[in-house]
């Protein structure tokens, strides 16, 4: 009798311990945050969507640091002379970092492809207004724009897709750039640019996806919640 | 007479040295590069003490992006600290990195559109400007439309102290924001996630407003052999 009471009380100690870990509240707050609230109530699959996403944005942002730091060195190797060594050192920390984040992104979009939508949330993208909501906020036109191609079809998925293969190409030009580095002469500056333009291009891309996220989940508070 | 010819070649060698020194030219790469050759004399090199127009443009955009890279960690920490928890310590310390760079960012800035506000323009490369072909630049290179449109506004007037005064008011825009971060995390606590995103947005923007005044520059200064000549384009 008593070690039946124990083994019900074991059960429900575990049950409560279970529940709390799929209910932990792990949001992603600079990149495509709030993308997982969108899916159905598989807690299980949902945690670890929200884990890919800040994971991914968290390597995504660091990679960019370092591509950042990479152009300071460049810029300023017009007043201090240029250090190949220092350059190859922060090149290979942007690149291991980008491949964490396409890692990340890859079993996000698996994950979510695996994963029904909440209809209920795809019909407040369905009817969300877009225009207004860039308008109010004074956000970049260009780029939101591609935002809105996505979510006013309910196409969370095509967002982490987007987010993957964005991160393939940045991969693919860092490595580019890492060749010239490698034998010590100094990079087109063109690709410099355009690889600045596709890191920026893809953290708005996600910190808009983010902000529309928010203001459908919690109204237009734009809150941190 | 060899004491004397010693003390010759000393002073020649001393003499090329110097003059080796000063004129090793310094450009800007990623942001607001070759724009100084809008301007009389800086675009042939700098030949005194002060520092020219071109060097004024390498100091700021060198602590504007180490400025932009801190902020990028600190929304990293951010995003991380769901995970890993929040450590307001380090955040404090990558947002007075952040505050640091942009100030030092915002005076060269400074100094750079005092320096052009004093210094002639060069008549050849401001009609070069005045008569660039600006939609099909940015059509061609898919360039983000508002932000080129700033760029725009100030060129094709052949106004290139406008860009850099813009330069500057957005630096300044961009430090206020940074102190009101600043404030939050003294006090231990997160800043609303929307001033996260909108400081992001103004770096972002900030970083390509220069950049593409770089490479509005480039293409049109490539233009005119003479000028061209004198600078040593990387590729």
């Amino acid at each position: 009798m008593i070690k039946q009471s124990i083994q019900i009380v074991l059960k429900v100690f575990i049950g409560i311990i279970i529940l709390l870990a799929l209910n932990h509240n792990s949001f992603a707050y600079i990149i495509a945050n709030r993308g997982d609230s969108i899916f159905d109530n598989d807690w299980e699959r949902k945690f670890s969507m929200k884990s890919y996403i800040i994971e991914g944005a968290g390597y995504f942002l660091k990679s960019y640091s370092d591509y950042l730091l990479f152009l300071n060195r460049i810029e300023m190797s017009e007043l201090n002379g240029i250090d190949y060594n220092e350059l190859r050192i922060i090149l290979k920390k942007a690149i291991e970092n980008m491949q964490n984040a396409k890692n990340a992104y890859y079993n996000l979009k698996r994950t979510a492809k695996a994963t029904p939508y909440n209809q209920d949330l795809i019909n407040l993208l369905l009817s969300f207004d877009y225009d207004n909501f860039q308008k109010a906020k004074g956000l970049n036109r260009d780029t939101f724009k591609y935002i809105k191609i996505y979510l006013k079809k309910g196409d969370v998925r095509g967002i982490f897709c987007r987010l993957q293969k964005n991160s393939g190409k940045i991969l693919d030009k860092l490595y580019l750039i890492k060749d010239s580095i490698d034998i010590d002469s100094f990079p087109d500056i063109s690709i410099l640019w355009r690889v600045n333009k596709k890191y920026s291009h893809t953290i708005l891309f996600g910190q808009y996806a983010a902000e529309v996220f928010q203001s459908i989940i919690f109204g237009n508070k734009g809150e941190r919640q | 007479m060899c004491r004397q010819k010693k003390r010759l070649l000393l002073k020649i060698f001393i003499g090329v040295f110097v003059f080796a020194t000063f004129n090793v030219a310094s450009y800007a790469y990623i942001w607001a590069n070759y724009s100084e050759c809008g301007f009389e004399g800086p675009c042939e090199r700098s030949l005194s003490y002060n520092l020219s127009i071109g060097d004024y443009i390498v100091e700021s955009a060198g602590y504007f992006l180490k400025s932009h890279s801190d902020i990028l960690l600190f929304l990293e920490s951010v995003e991380m600290s769901e995970m890993n928890g929040i450590d307001y310590k380090e955040l404090r310390t990558i947002i007075y990195g952040a505050i640091e760079n942009m100030e030092k960012a915002k005076e060269s800035c400074f100094n750079l559109k005092q320096k052009a506000d004093a210094t002639p323009y060069n008549q050849n490369v401001i009609n070069l400007l005045l008569s660039f072909d600006y939609n099909a630049f940015q059509e061609e290179r898919g360039l983000n439309i508002d932000i080129f449109k700033d760029v725009e506004r100030f060129l094709v007037k052949g106004d290139v102290r406008g860009i850099y005064g813009l330069l500057l008011e957005n630096s300044c825009e961009i430090l206020d924001k940074l102190y009101a971060i600043k404030d939050f995390v003294d006090a231990d606590t997160l800043p609303d996630i929307s001033m996260l995103w909108r400081v992001n947005q103004d770096y972002m923007e900030n970083l390509f407003l220069g950049q593409y005044a770089a490479e509005v520059f480039k293409l049109a200064i490539s233009v005119d052999k003479n000028i061209a000549n004198k600078i040593e384009f990387k590729k």
